[in-house]
């Protein structure tokens, strides 16, 4: 009897804790997710860049990418030109998680192999650019996985991020940035181009394309000068 | 005609790319002052002196025979004693140095000049379907291939010229007919018209002048990325270039038979 009560009061005081430990409530994950992407006031990044657009033949890129808070970043390419998406500033989260939303919750989902908390943010600014932002959070180890962005002006974007070396920081070491490109089409009459007789086809209409970012190394909250942003 | 095109492009540069590149300037954040560079502007002087530069050889070429016969020397000159092949072969290979400085001065011009004016930096090309990018420690070796390249295609135009002017006493006839032949075959080369995609395009020696372009495309992997030191498609700018020289031998040859079988009168 006596083990009977031991077992059915750690049964109960289990069953009490786990709706605190597993489901907390969207705002305060969010907030928890904040608070350690708050930690980094700035980085360097260094890494490499590679476009995958299908109207685009462009060469695997060497960048830096500079980050300041509340939302400054830039990709630079010192050896040569890149070009770099617009929208490409919600590859750094501090940037997408800016600003008062609507928090609801959006059940469970998998991202990278790991199960994920899905939230979605409503901008309360009526007028903001961004519509929808739907966040899958790695709960336990309080970090985004993937985040996609709706925003009037350009289309959704889509997010996805590998953490490793620099996880503890919250930053990661791979991001895929999805997003929506325009058609590509230019007169042949003013492109004179030579034509080799090979069979082309060329992408029609919208498509979608990305930009991979591997990181090799950050230099984290040793501050940044404004005029790199400039 | 090359400084004019530097000077509006150093001015204006910004507006020609952004006509160029309105499409991608939706997705994308575009460095105008970065891709408006040397080697891109020597690329727009080389695309908008398609015609001219034909024009310059020819009136050399087209001269070279007739030019003779016109002032009276030609009876004169083959009175000596070369054959008419070898002095027909070097009045060719004339041609052929002229050409050749032509396109010297030009790369001296279009190029070096605007590297120095514009600086340097990766190469942005815009075609049809697809915008390329070349690392700028990657194009230079592309230019001097497209050069050599032109080097063969003009002298196409000057075996023309040269074949013509074999036949005529003026070298106005010459001159006039060669840049006629050019225009309405470059016209035939870039309209889109089905029936002659296939059947005449292919042997006219204008689709093939085109060929230095293809120095300039490159390589893709599997992820559409740009692969440096590539060329998209060799053997098919082999295949131009020999189209090119067959129709220089051809031109020549029929110059030589048709000269050593001319009555010389003037």
């Amino acid at each position: 009897m006596k083990y009977l009560l031991i077992v059915i009061s750690i049964l109960s005081g289990a069953s009490a804790q786990a709706p605190d430990a597993r489901a907390q409530t969207p705002d305060v994950l969010l907030q928890k997710v904040r608070a350690r992407l708050d930690l980094v006031n700035d980085y360097q990044a260094t890494g490499t860049m590679k476009t995958n657009v299908p109207f685009l033949k462009v060469p695997e890129a060497q960048v830096t990418v500079y980050f300041k808070r509340p939302d400054k970043l830039r990709i630079r390419n010192d050896k040569g030109i890149s070009l770099v998406p617009r929208g490409a500033v919600t590859i750094s989260l501090n940037n997408l998680l800016r600003g008062a939303y609507t928090v609801l919750d959006a059940g469970t989902d998998t991202a990278g192999g790991h199960k994920v908390r899905v939230i979605k943010l409503l901008p309360q600014d009526e007028n903001a650019d961004l519509v929808l932002s739907t966040l899958y959070i790695d709960e336990p180890r309080l970090l985004i996985l993937k985040a996609r962005t709706t925003t009037r002006e350009n289309g959704t974007y889509e997010v996805e991020m590998s953490y490793g070396k620099y996880v503890a920081n919250a930053l990661p070491d791979k991001v895929v940035f999805t997003f929506n490109t325009k058609d590509y089409k230019l007169p042949k009459g003013l492109t004179f181009d030579y034509d080799d007789g090979s069979k082309k086809s060329a992408p029609s209409g919208p498509a979608r394309g990305n930009v991979e970012l591997n990181y090799h190394s950050y230099i984290i909250n040793k501050g940044i000068p404004d005029s790199v942003f400039l | 005609m090359i400084l004019i095109i530097q000077l509006g492009l150093k001015f204006d540069g910004r507006s020609y790319l952004e006509l160029m590149m309105s499409s991608l300037s939706d997705s994308f954040f575009i460095p105008y002052n970065m891709i408006m560079n040397g080697y891109l502007v020597a690329f727009v002087i080389l695309n908008t002196l398609l015609i001219q530069v034909p024009l310059l050889v020819a009136l050399v070429a087209g001269d070279i025979i007739a030019g003779e016969a016109n002032m009276g020397t030609l009876r004169l000159l083959v009175i000596r004693p070369v054959s008419r092949t070898r002095l027909l072969l070097v009045k060719f290979y004339a041609s052929v140095i002229y050409t050749v400085a032509l396109l010297v001065w030009m790369a001296l011009l279009a190029l070096l000049l605007s590297m120095l004016l514009f600086g340097t930096n990766d190469m942005m090309i815009a075609r049809n379907t697809v915008m390329e990018q070349i690392r700028s420690s990657d194009v230079l070796w592309r230019y001097f291939a497209a050069f050599g390249y032109a080097t063969v295609a003009l002298s196409t135009v000057a075996a023309l010229a040269f074949l013509l002017s074999v036949f005529a006493d003026n070298s106005i006839g010459p001159i006039v007919s060669t840049i006629s032949i050019v225009i309405v075959l470059t016209i035939l080369s870039e309209m889109r018209i089905p029936l002659y995609d296939n059947t005449v395009k292919p042997w006219l020696f204008t689709s093939h002048m085109l060929a230095w372009k293809g120095f300039f495309y490159s390589q893709s992997d599997g992820q559409g990325a740009a692969i440096p030191g590539t060329i998209e498609n060799l053997p098919a700018i082999l295949r131009s270039l020999g189209v090119l020289l067959l129709y220089i031998f051809g031109f020549v040859t029929a110059a030589i038979v048709s000269f050593k079988k001319k009555d010389i009168l003037s």
